[in-house]
């Protein structure tokens, strides 16, 4: 029924009508030259010197530094370590960090507070205080055990730390603030009108969460996943400290490369690769990480 | 649930009543909605019209289901639906942003109520696809959402709100996001629409215009309550007080003041005997006189007269506007009283300072009861 509308509506084009974005000039972003200059040089200056020596150690041009780093046994179970790690951290950090935020958004206005500023405490201690204090909690006789034993719930301590779920544990807790602020933001920004129209429609409460509430803010939960994703890859004291020797990354590879036998060429290839995998992910990830964490500009 | 028929061949049977029984609702200390009372017959197309605030929105969610009355009960078709959830309502609701969903394509979109009430995929998507084409939008299913322009949206979210064949159809401001064109093309569509589907529409606008051109009925709120209903000629020709006289259009209103014995006293006149019984209490009164009821004729130089059941007044022109067929004119009383008329654009001075006389007939005016 070619009607009424098609001949009045202004706007009915033949093809699909682009909202013009919002284009503002690049002076718009002098104000952030001085600190892009900083960070230049303390950021791509020093990458880019180990990127240097991958191609150049130890006499020359040559490619052996990513032979050795790609097919070495050693260098392949860490980067398995690393990769599964970050893996299991940043699935536990995603059902954590959504459960906690969807929380925070139905709280009301003291507890949401009180919430928020728990999930940032970690921001505010060291990394290190926080991975020796899972040290404390963990150990044979630390402070979980030794309540276990009073309670009787075992007779002997249990092996908590040098383990993977100590690691899990450790590094869910300090990446968590990385998945609830996107995932938080990204609701905070769901219409609520979207909940009604959804529920006019004939979807339960049930279903309104399932098939609107949770799609509509999935973006800040891929954000937040890629965001722990990569700041897992490059996580080192935490497993180092907790976890058992299947799980030690590839930093501790890198590290050993470095001061142990001074092979600057296998360590800068093996970083090289991390930052290559790194960067993918962050463009793989990109639309998700614009969106989740500025928000979704019209 | 009562389950919606599939095809359209019996419009009218799927219309259903609204009733709102002694609704009140408040936010906290506010009442919002203060013992309302409201019938919607089926098939009826009724517009909530009322200044911001006046509880036009929070009446239309306790239709539709997402609010609960405080006090009170809706009904439709006499059943009780008080404490039915939204989503058993079967109700189609319309919201001025859209509302549509973001991760879904329009297709999806409109597919989603389809979805929730299990219907199946073949038949799913043919009725997507004559949802679509009732808002022509055919073949739209796979655009996103966001490359459409506002009055594609609204088209969307109308098509998703009538695919399931809903017994009533709600809408909050629905075009209030739309430029003015668009408004009335669109104001059009969802005319046309209402008479094809047969459906029950309750409409909420804060333009008296698009009121009284759409509707059925027009239910004019104020302060949570309901200031008159009737149908656009009613409420716009005989408000019932000043605010929806004010609220649904331009007026001139003098003050008067009725007399024991039938007697009407205009300020500076002698009294004359009115010809229309008032029902009204001694005391004062204001006559009102829509635009196109005043004749505006250039000055005659003679002072104000009462004869008969007609008035003849000089007033001052305060601002005049040329407007194609008539020319509007704000005008001034030697008392006071400001007001509006309108003119055919011809031998009127119409510039400000200029004076012109009007002639009021007594027969064609509204009398307003004086708030106190
Ligand atoms: N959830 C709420 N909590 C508290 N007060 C509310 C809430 N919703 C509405 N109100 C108040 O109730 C009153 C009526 O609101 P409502 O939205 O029904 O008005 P409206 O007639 O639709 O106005 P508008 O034309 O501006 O949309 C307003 O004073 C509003 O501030
Ligand atoms: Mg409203």
């Amino acid at each position: 029924m070619a009607g009424v509308l098609t001949t009045l509506d202004p706007t009915v084009p033949g093809a699909a009508v682009r909202r013009p974005g919002h284009r503002r000039g690049l002076g718009g972003a002098l104000p952030a030259v001085p600190l892009l200059v900083v960070l230049g040089l303390l950021f791509v200056v020093p990458v880019a010197v180990v990127v240097g020596r991958s191609f150049t150690y130890p006499d020359g041009a040559t490619l052996a530094n990513y032979r050795t780093a790609l097919t070495d046994p050693v260098a392949r179970q860490f980067a398995w370590n690393t990769v599964r790690t970050a893996l299991v951290v940043s699935v536990a950090s995603c059902l954590l960090g959504y459960t906690y935020a969807y929380a925070m958004y139905r709280a009301g206005r003291t507890v949401r507070v009180l919430l928020l500023f728990c999930a940032l405490l970690p921001f505010w201690t060291s990394l290190l205080v926080r991975s020796y204090a899972w040290t404390v909690l963990l150990r044979d006789r630390g402070v979980l055990n030794e309540l276990l034993l009073q309670l009787g719930v075992i007779d002997a301590p249990l092996p908590l730390l040098r383990t993977s779920l100590a690691v899990t544990l450790g590094m869910t807790q300090i990446l968590l603030p990385f998945v609830i602020l996107p995932v938080y933001a990204a609701m905070t920004r769901f219409p609520p009108d979207l909940a009604l129209a959804a529920r006019s429609l004939g979807a339960s409460r049930r279903r309104v969460f399932w098939e609107v509430f949770l799609p509509a803010t999935m973006p800040g939960l891929v954000a937040g996943a890629v965001l722990a994703f990569i700041l897992a890859v490059g996580y080192y004291i935490t497993p180092v400290l907790l976890g058992g020797p299947g799980d030690q990354p590839i930093a501790v590879l890198i590290e050993n490369a470095v001061q142990q036998r001074g092979d600057w060429g296998t360590a800068g290839a093996l970083s090289t690769l991390v930052v290559v995998l790194v960067l993918a992910l962050l463009a793989l990830g990109w639309r998700f990480l614009a969106k989740g964490l500025l928000g979704a500009r019209r | 649930m009562v389950q919606p028929e599939r095809t359209a061949e019996t419009p009218t049977t799927r219309a259903v009543g609204v009733s709102l029984r002694s609704v009140s609702k408040s936010y906290g200390a506010t009442a919002v909605v203060r013992d309302l009372d409201l019938e919607v017959a089926p098939g009826e197309f009724v517009s909530m019209l009322g200044p911001s605030g006046s509880g036009k929105t929070t009446t239309l969610k306790m239709i539709a289901g997402f609010e609960q009355p405080g006090a009170g009960s809706v009904h439709f078709d006499g059943r009780d639906v008080t404490d039915l959830p939204p989503e058993r309502r079967d109700v189609g609701v319309v919201f001025q942003n859209y509302s549509l969903f973001p991760h879904l394509d329009v297709g999806a979109n409109v597919a989603f109520p389809l979805r929730m009430r299990r219907v199946p995929g073949q038949e799913r998507a043919e009725r997507v696809q004559r949802a679509l084409e009732m808002v022509d939008l055919g073949g739209y299913e796979r655009r996103r959402v966001a490359q459409l322009s506002g009055g594609q949206q609204q088209r969307v979210a109308i098509a998703r709100a009538i695919v399931f064949e809903p017994r009533l159809l709600l809408m909050d401001e629905p075009l209030g996001a739309l430029d003015r064109r668009l408004r009335e093309a669109m104001q059009l569509e969802i005319k046309s629409l209402h008479e094809r589907l047969g459906v029950t529409v309750v409409y909420v606008t804060h333009d008296q215009e698009e009121a009284l051109t759409m509707s059925d009925r027009v239910v004019l709120f104020r302060d949570g309550a309901i200031e008159q209903h009737g149908s656009p000629r009613e409420v716009y020709e005989r408000p019932s007080t000043a605010f929806a006289a004010d609220f649904l259009g331009d007026s001139l209103s003098i003050s008067a003041r009725l007399l024991p014995g039938g007697l009407l006293e205009v300020p500076g006149l002698p009294a004359q005997r009115f010809p229309l019984g008032t029902g009204m209490p001694v005391g004062p009164v204001r006559l009102m006189w829509r635009p196109h009821a005043v004749e505006v004729t250039a000055p005659s130089g003679l002072p104000a007269e009462f004869s008969a059941d007609r008035l003849r007044i000089p007033v001052e022109v305060l601002a005049g506007g040329y407007a194609g067929d008539v020319t509007r004119l704000r005008v001034r009383f030697a008392w006071g009283d400001e007001g509006v008329v309108a003119t055919p654009s011809r031998g009127i001075d119409h510039r400000r300072g200029s004076s012109v006389d009007l002639h009021l007939s007594l027969a064609s005016a509204v009398l307003l009861p004086v708030q106190s």
